[in-house]
């Protein structure tokens, strides 16, 4: 599996970020839609959420957009990687089918697709806390880490759920729905405190879990998560890219027949 | 019951000898080839037989093993679902009907050789073709090949058109796993060889379809694959650019390359390929040199489900038993049972089966411009008929009714019927029709009282064939147009002008 993406690098690096800058071409702004969309995204969470609903929390310590896109952006990129892998086979169709090429090249391109914008959405979110007053640390460096694996994860759902989708399109139009459903049982807008009293624990067996908290404890909290946090990430990471892997080489014989 | 005069037996030419009929799903062995006989009005091309001295030696690039392509049909895509999960029927009937695409492909490539591989549409090419290129996971069988394979593949489909020629060369070199820098040392040889000129630098949604075809074969015999695939698509260039690819087809092949060549295009099998593989409902019919491979495909056109047999020695002279022993023969070889055959007809004078030869006597309908088809129709009578009637009707590509006569226009009287009476007519129709391909219809009839142009159809098969019309590119056309109509000239001469003044 890591070979052909190693061997692939190129194309996958020069497709995704084709895709990035080309996502808004024809747009008269083109590429300052890339930064627009998140910025404009950040505003309304914010307007939303701290005047109309007048949400407050006293355990939330810092601005509340900050809090709220601290999670909220890295869930975004988790979410379109994986509705972008879902799809991979089914938009690359053409390629595969004709030409040798592996499977898990295009769901690779689209993780990195969506890599691509959570590293510009966060820049943004780095310039706006900065400008609410919260300061950078050296703990911000970190970051990328728990980012790339939260997307590396993001890599093996897509890559099972790419599979199943060639075979069974329904998977396509359930996965939004599971994503929407996703989003709210992860603490993302709210804080874990609002959860119900068994939940409240429970929510540490979520697999974002990991990921959204530990980038929170990174960003907000300038702390380093605790080694079992790491362990949960890597595990979790482990688990996704093995069963995708699982489920693709299960049903590679038949996958470019069917699309 | 006799049958019409002299074409009983007609232009029946006990042809090849029976050594040469070979199993029709067997392998034909070099030794095999050796004794057939090409088509005689086919010019010889520079290889004649596949294994030749030229690329015996050669090492093999390509080998396959009783490949084979299984695609499951299921009747909707949840039955997958509950096969994942151990189910294997659903009220009593499974899940998935199996359909075998591609059995028993066995062949070896040598370096530099150019296989060719022809069959009608449906017959396992394009199935085969995947597989060789790497884009499909055969169900059965073995496949090696040694090297980089590239498929030309619906050619140009694969172009990113909101991307520059340029960039997509970039594009498509990444994809296949070659570093940038490969494609940027391979871009002016492209560049120049495509001569695209300044559209080259524009995105590839405004090129035209030849345009796209010029780009894509240019990268890809640029990019110099051990095993370099080609289909039909090539056929789309204009004439200018599909010489120059033959010739750099040639000249890589010259080098080494080894080729894998599919088309309908005979002139294009006979002047490239050393060898080639006929391929029929999913299997290999035949295997060997790409004249006789041609002249199989088109055999097998003609309607024999398993390809061409050729034809068994006709029946001694007409003698009473000999008759009948024609009708069994007929019925042995019946084109009119075909899948396409539109039938219809009241019944009582049944077109029992039918047959048709080429001029060399073998079941084909593939033919020279100004060649005889000989047709023999078996009828049957179901009731008494007075004035028995068999005629055929002959259909362009457009389906419109190029020609259309029978015994009566002819003036051929068939001898009154009883039920349970049968009679063979023989039909010499000589294709004086432009090189195409056509359809042919039979009907069996009587004529009705009072209108002497009339007459009820008693039977009728339609949509039979298809006829083959060929001509060699070294033989004068002897007409232009539809058909010949009958043409004669005469001169005489004359003073000279102004003598008489």
């Amino acid at each position: 599996m890591l070979p052909s993406l190693v061997k692939h690098r190129s194309y996958i690096w020069r497709t995704a970020w084709a895709e990035v800058r080309d996502r808004y071409a024809g747009a008269g702004l083109g590429f300052v839609w890339n930064i627009l969309q998140p910025l404009c995204l950040i505003l309304i969470f914010t307007v939303v959420f701290t005047s109309i609903l007048r949400h407050s929390a006293p355990e939330i310590k810092v601005h509340y957009t900050v809090y709220l896109c601290a999670a909220m952006l890295p869930w975004q990129a988790f979410a379109d990687c994986i509705s972008r892998g879902t799809g991979a086979f089914i938009q690359n169709a053409i390629y595969l089918r004709k030409l040798p090429i592996p499977e898990q090249v295009f769901v690779a391109q689209s993780a990195l697709t969506s890599a691509i914008g959570l590293v510009i959405s966060y820049v943004i979110l780095v310039i706006v806390a900065v400008c609410l007053g919260h300061y950078p640390s050296w703990h911000w460096l970190l970051l990328p880490v728990p980012m790339a694996l939260l997307i590396a994860m993001g890599f093996g759902i897509g890559l099972a759920l790419g599979t199943l989708n060639a075979f069974i399109r329904d998977v396509g139009q359930l996965v939004p729905v599971l994503l929407q459903i996703g989003f709210w049982t992860y603490p993302i807008v709210y804080h874990r405190k609002h959860l119900p009293e068994p939940f409240d624990h429970l929510v540490q067996f979520n697999p974002l879990f990991p990921y959204l908290d530990g980038i929170r404890q990174l960003f907000i909290d300038r702390h380093v998560p605790d080694p079992w946090m790491w362990l949960a990430m890597f595990g979790w990471t482990g688990a996704a890219a093995i069963a995708g892997s699982f489920v693709l080489r299960r049903l590679r014989d038949e996958l470019r027949d069917v699309i | 019951m006799s049958c019409g005069g002299e074409g009983c037996v007609g232009p029946i030419i006990p042809a090849l000898g029976a050594d040469a009929i070979g199993g029709p799903r067997t392998r034909m062995t070099p030794a095999v080839l050796a004794t057939t006989q090409a088509v005689p009005t086919r010019q010889p091309t520079e290889v004649q037989t596949g294994p030749s001295a030229r690329a015996g030696d050669a090492p093999v690039v390509v080998r396959a093993e009783g490949l084979g392509k299984r695609f499951r049909i299921y009747g909707t895509p949840l039955d997958r679902a509950w096969e994942w999960f151990g189910r294997r029927q659903r009220a009593g009937k499974p899940l998935h009907t199996d359909f075998w695409a591609v059995r028993d492909v066995s062949f070896e490539v040598r370096r530099g050789e150019c296989l060719g591989i022809i069959g009608p549409n449906g017959s396992g090419k394009s199935t085969l073709l995947k597989m060789i290129a790497g884009a499909m996971r055969p169900t059965e069988g073995r496949f090696e090949v040694d090297g980089m394979v590239l498929s030309l593949l619906e050619l140009g489909a694969g172009l990113n058109p909101m991307l520059t020629g340029r960039a997509n060369i970039v594009s498509a070199a990444t994809l296949l796993g070659f570093p940038a820098s490969f494609a940027r040392d391979k871009i002016e040889e492209i560049e120049s060889f495509a001569e695209l000129g300044e559209f080259f630098d524009r995105p590839v949604n405004m090129y035209s379809s030849g345009m796209r075809v010029r780009l894509a074969f240019s990268m890809f015999a640029c990019f110099r694959p051990e095993v370099f695939i080609v289909d039909e698509a090539l056929s789309v260039g204009d004439v200018f650019f599909q010489q120059k690819c033959a010739a750099r087809i040639r000249e890589l092949m010259a080098s080494g390359m080894t080729m894998i060549f599919v088309s309908h295009d005979q002139g294009a099998v006979l002047s490239l390929c050393t060898r080639a593989i006929v391929m029929n409902h999913g299997r290999p019919i035949f295997q060997g040199g790409p004249d006789e491979a041609v002249s199989r495909y088109l055999a097998s056109l003609s309607g024999n489900k398993w390809g061409p047999r050729l034809a068994p020695p006709p029946p001694a002279a007409a003698a009473s038993p000999a008759d009948d022993a024609l009708a069994q023969t007929i019925i042995k070889h019946d084109i009119t049972a075909a899948r396409r055959a539109q039938r219809h007809g009241t019944g009582e004078l049944a077109i029992v089966a039918a047959r048709v030869l080429d001029p060399r006597g073998r079941d084909s309908m593939a033919v020279q411009v100004g060649e005889k088809l000989t047709i023999q129709v078996l009828l049957e009578a179901r009731d008494q008929i007075e004035a028995p009637r068999a005629g055929i009707r002959v259909f362009d590509r457009f389906n419109s009714m190029i020609f259309a006569a029978g015994t009566f226009q002819l003036g051929h009287q068939l001898p009154p019927m009883k039920p349970g009476d049968r009679v063979v007519v023989v039909f010499t129709l000589t294709m004086d029709v432009q090189p195409d391909r056509y359809t042919f219809g039979l009907g069996a009839g009587e004529p009705v009282a009072g209108d002497i142009n009339a007459g009820i159809a008693h039977d009728r098969v339609d949509r039979l064939g298809p006829i083959h019309v060929e001509i060699s590119p070294t033989t004068v056309r002897p007409f232009y147009g539809a058909a010949r109509l009958p043409l004669s000239a005469v001169h005489h001469a004359c003073q000279p002008s102004g003598v008489h003044a």
